[in-house]
């Protein structure tokens, strides 16, 4: 089965820093793949990557396939077209949806202007699609403002369905939402993808949601990947001190603590990464002197990816399950 | 326990404002205006009153560098000594605008409630009168002249000025220091006069450089319209609408002139409020 | 909101009455001498020996009916004087308030959608008009095209060839008093523009494979409407008290000049009329303008303030 979309050492820059330092990883049709990071680890920026969303004055190299075709040269209908078949959710719903024009008109507006559908027959899918996402027909006349966040972010992802994607690029679609919203509209996430097929990159902070949703999680630092993994393994069996230490970090509502593991230092974000050593070792448990001499490359370890130099020698100590 | 003591500034710290080449251009002009106006009647080379019809409308020469205007008066001596109520008029409208506006703001913004509704209410009310008008009530009433021109001005402007400085007043109000201060028992005008007021001065001077530019503008046009400063005494306002009959017949200096004067002031004063609203934080 | 300014408005215009030096009658004649049976009629019409309050009550009952009292120069009505003029000086601002939306909003669109020289040089344009008062621009425009070029008529007076007669003779004066206008709606336009584009929920129609020019229709401009017509309205009720310079400057005979006559020679009851008049016009067109507002935005409420 080949990939739907591959990403290959995308690299971009934004003035004169560089954001992305290093992003691979590849989705199957149908997979669900997790990105987690911190802020300024360049999730977002890949997610604008592969959406062709890059801010002006933005360069990038490497390469971004998707079904075989270079995204980076698409245009016209093609980048249409492309359009039509790689879908975003974005974080914050009430600023991604125009203010002063009605629900259905957001709904509607892909399909009436490139997909040449009547208007009556856009508003009948929409209204079907609302009913997926467990919303009223109603909600189609009303305008943004109101609606409720967990609701307009269920009519974003109606709303993103409605081209029928093949893959859907989910930036922190929960992140501005509370617990409970949070859940429900993961759910609705998970029944639409079965029901529909969709391939989905989910974009997170949080490493256990990002393992809980997606069959692989993809883990970034200072602008680069640094792991791949299957999300099962994760926990047990990182491959990556840091991925390690982000599970490590989360307070654990079973156990009692008495500290906190943070992560001492602060993230690096893709700018003030250095170009010839491992941008993490300053922060890691387990440093050693060469890993300051030389940038590391993503390498194959057991089914995974892994961007550390000690990988091969420190697996099996990183798990959670393992004690640190 | 020691008594903690606040310091006067508040917390935002400001970058001084950055003049630029715009800026100090402009500042050198204002500079030079101010200058004519304080000596200018000295340092005209003619004499700006004097009439001769014999020599009206007569072009530049030797020693007269503007020419003669429709009552063959030295444009250049007249110039000078009419940036006197130039620049006088628009100070004096922009200190009593200030200084009822800031006294507006800072009761707005201290009491809070009802009495900033009523404040507001009013200065909004205030608002539906165009600067022109209530200049031209106040000559209809009072009699055409700088006093009355100035003071309406002054009115017109207060609820604009009292607006923008409520923002900035209840910025400081609300700065924990304030409070602070309130609870060591400090009087209400005490800590509006020597401390909130002074953290908002660099506003303040931005705002009246602002309006000094409106004042100008508007006190000439009053002027053009003769209902402000009464020729034959020399302003640049009136100079441009006496001599306007110039343009017509073809001799446009004297008018021309005039205007430019108003013009470039305008622009320099313009240009040095923005300069200074930006060391703001505003746009 | 705007009515209630519009009351206490008309009561300080009718107030303006006592606060001249000397009785209210003197404020009326403008100082002028007068025969017993004039005063005998100026009482009786003004209610000069009423209170105050009733006094101000019949005038402005009087006003809402057309009735704004008798010019003391002229001897008419003066809703009569105003109505003759009120036309020239309503035509004018309105073509001043065409040009300054088609060039302003248009100046601003263009450089806000494309950042490049153009953007630069219509900011540099602007900021140069936006400096020139009306009654210079009135000058400069009648040395340059009525003197000098003789395109367009110096002064309105005997104004024929019916609406393109008109419209030539208008010109000069409109744009006089458009000019230094234009500078704030093309920068509060072009400003908009640049902030409406830098949005999310363009990003997300962008993502969506929306054609440019329906994502610039439908989102940019759609938007960026709504600070734009609010500042317009504004500018343009802004228009309305300096149109008095610029009908005196081109000799106009427009409220506005008339204005000023009647302040020169003190007919107070003319200054009145054409006061409560023109502040009226000003509420109304703000009044306008929050309408405007509220029908552009979805999320206000009418009865909102526009701000």
């Amino acid at each position: 089965m080949t990939n739907l979309l591959e990403v290959a050492g995308l690299r971009v820059t934004l003035g004169a820093g560089t954001v992305l330092r290093g992003v691979d990883f590849a989705i199957r049709p149908g997979e669900a793949l997790g990105l987690v990071g911190e802020s300024g680890s360049g999730k977002s920026m890949t997610a604008r990557a592969i959406g062709r969303l890059l801010p002006r004055g933005a360069r990038s190299e490497g390469t971004i396939a998707f079904d075989g075709a270079d995204v980076n040269k698409l245009d016209g209908k093609g980048l249409r077209s492309y359009r039509g078949q790689v879908a975003m959710v974005f974080q914050d719903p009430r600023a991604h949806i125009n203010p002063v024009r009605r629900i259905g008109d957001f709904m509607t507006e892909a399909l009436r202007t490139n997909g040449g559908v009547r208007k009556a027959d856009a508003y009948e899918l929409a209204a079907g699609m609302l009913g997926q996402v467990g919303l009223d027909t109603g909600n189609l006349a009303k305008y943004p403002h109101q609606l409720s966040g967990g609701m307009l972010q269920r009519v974003m992802i109606a709303a993103a369905l409605l081209t029928s994607p093949r893959l859907l690029l989910a930036d922190e679609p929960t992140t501005a939402l509370d617990v409970t919203t949070q859940a429900e509209v993961m759910a609705i996430l998970a029944e639409l993808r079965r029901d529909f097929g969709l391939a989905l990159l989910f974009i997170t902070h949080d490493l256990e949601l990002a393992a809980a949703v997606c069959d692989r999680t993809a883990v970034m630092y200072a602008g680069q990947v640094v792991e791949i993994r299957d999300s099962a393994l994760l926990h047990e069996d990182p491959l990556h001190p840091y991925t390690a230490a982000l599970a490590a970090a989360r307070p654990d509502i079973g156990r009692t603590q008495a500290r906190l593991r943070a992560i001492p230092g602060r993230p690096l974000s893709g700018f003030e990464a250095p170009g010839h050593a491992c941008a993490f070792a300053p922060r890691c448990a387990h440093d050693a002197p060469g890993c300051y001499a030389e940038l590391p490359a993503l390498a194959g370890l057991d089914g995974g990816l892994s961007r550390c130099l000690r990988a091969a020698q420190l697996r099996g100590t990183l798990g959670v399950t393992a004690g640190a | 326990m020691t008594t903690l003591s606040f310091t006067k500034t508040s917390r935002f710290t400001k970058a001084p404002a950055r003049l630029g080449k715009a800026g100090t251009a402009a500042a050198v002009v204002v500079a030079i205006a101010v200058f004519a106006a304080i000596f200018g009647p000295w340092l005209a080379p003619g004499n700006p009153d004097l009439p001769d019809l014999q020599i009206a409308w007569v072009g530049p020469a030797a020693g007269h560098l503007l020419g003669f205007d429709f009552e063959g008066r030295d444009v250049l001596s007249r110039l000078l000594a009419g940036a006197q109520s130039a620049m006088l008029g628009p100070l004096a409208v922009v200190v009593l605008a200030m200084a009822g506006g800031t006294a507006f703001a800072l009761i707005s913004a201290w009491r809070r409630g009802a009495t900033d509704a009523v404040i507001s209410s009013g200065m909004d009310v205030l608002f539906a009168f165009p600067g022109i008008l209530l200049a031209v009530l106040a000559a209809t009433v009072f009699g055409a002249g700088l006093v009355a021109a100035a003071v309406a001005l002054s009115i017109a402007y207060l609820p604009y000025v009292a607006r923008v400085l409520r923002a900035a007043a209840l910025k400081e109000r609300n700065q924990p220091y304030v409070q602070a201060l309130e609870v060591q028992g400090a009087s209400v005008p005490r800590i509006c006069l020597t401390h909130i007021l002074p953290n908002m001065s660099r506003m303040i001077v931005a705002q009246a450089t602002v309006l000094f530019g409106y004042a100008m503008v508007d006190l000439a046009a009053i002027s053009f319209l003769g209902l402000g400063v009464q020729p034959p005494a020399a302003n640049w306002g009136v100079m441009i609408s006496e001599n306007e009959p110039g343009i017509l017949q073809g001799y446009p200096l004297p008018a021309l002139a005039a205007a430019a004067c108003v013009v470039f002031v305008v622009i320099a004063v313009n240009v040095l409020g923005e300069r200074l609203l930006e060391g703001e934080g505003h746009r | 909101m705007l009515i209630g300014s519009l009351l206490v408005a008309s009561f300080a215009i009718f107030g303006a009455l006592y606060l001249a030096p000397g009785s209210a009658l003197a404020a009326l004649s403008g100082g002028r001498a007068l025969p017993p049976a004039s005063v005998a009629i100026l009482d009786q019409r003004y209610h000069l020996n009423a209170p105050f309050f009733v006094q101000y009550w019949y005038w402005l009952d009087n006003a809402l009916h057309g009735n704004l009292g008798i010019s003391i120069t002229l001897r008419e009505n003066v809703s009569t004087l105003i109505g003759s003029r009120i036309w020239t000086t309503a035509g004018l601002v309105l073509y001043a308030s065409v040009i300054i939306c088609v060039i302003g909003i248009g100046l601003g669109v263009i450089a806000g959608l494309r950042p490049g020289w153009l953007d630069t040089s219509a900011l540099v344009t602007t900021a140069v008009t936006a400096a020139i008062p009306a009654f210079v621009a009135s000058i400069v425009l009648i040395l340059l095209f009525a003197v000098k070029l003789g395109w367009f008529p110096a002064l309105a007076a005997g104004t024929g060839g019916g609406f393109a007669g008109d419209l030539r003779t208008f010109t000069l004066p409109a744009i006089a008093l458009a000019l230094s206008s234009l500078a704030i709606v093309a920068r509060v336009t072009r400003a908009a523009i640049r902030e409406e584009s830098d949005r999310e929920h363009v990003q997300t129609a962008i993502s969506r494979g929306i054609p440019p020019r329906q994502v610039i229709q439908r989102h940019i401009l759609r938007n960026a409407a709504i600070p734009i017509t609010t500042v317009s309205a504004i500018t343009v009720a802004s228009l309305i008290a300096v149109s008095a310079v610029v009908e005196t400057a081109f000799s106009m005979n427009g409220l506005g000049a008339y204005l000023v006559q009647a302040a020169q020679s003190k007919d107070l009851a003319v200054v009145q009329g054409i006061s409560l008049v023109l502040v009226a016009a000003f509420v109304l067109v703000n009044l306008f303008a929050d309408l405007l507002y509220a029908v552009l935005d979805p999320r206000v409420k009418l009865g909102a303030k526009a701000s």
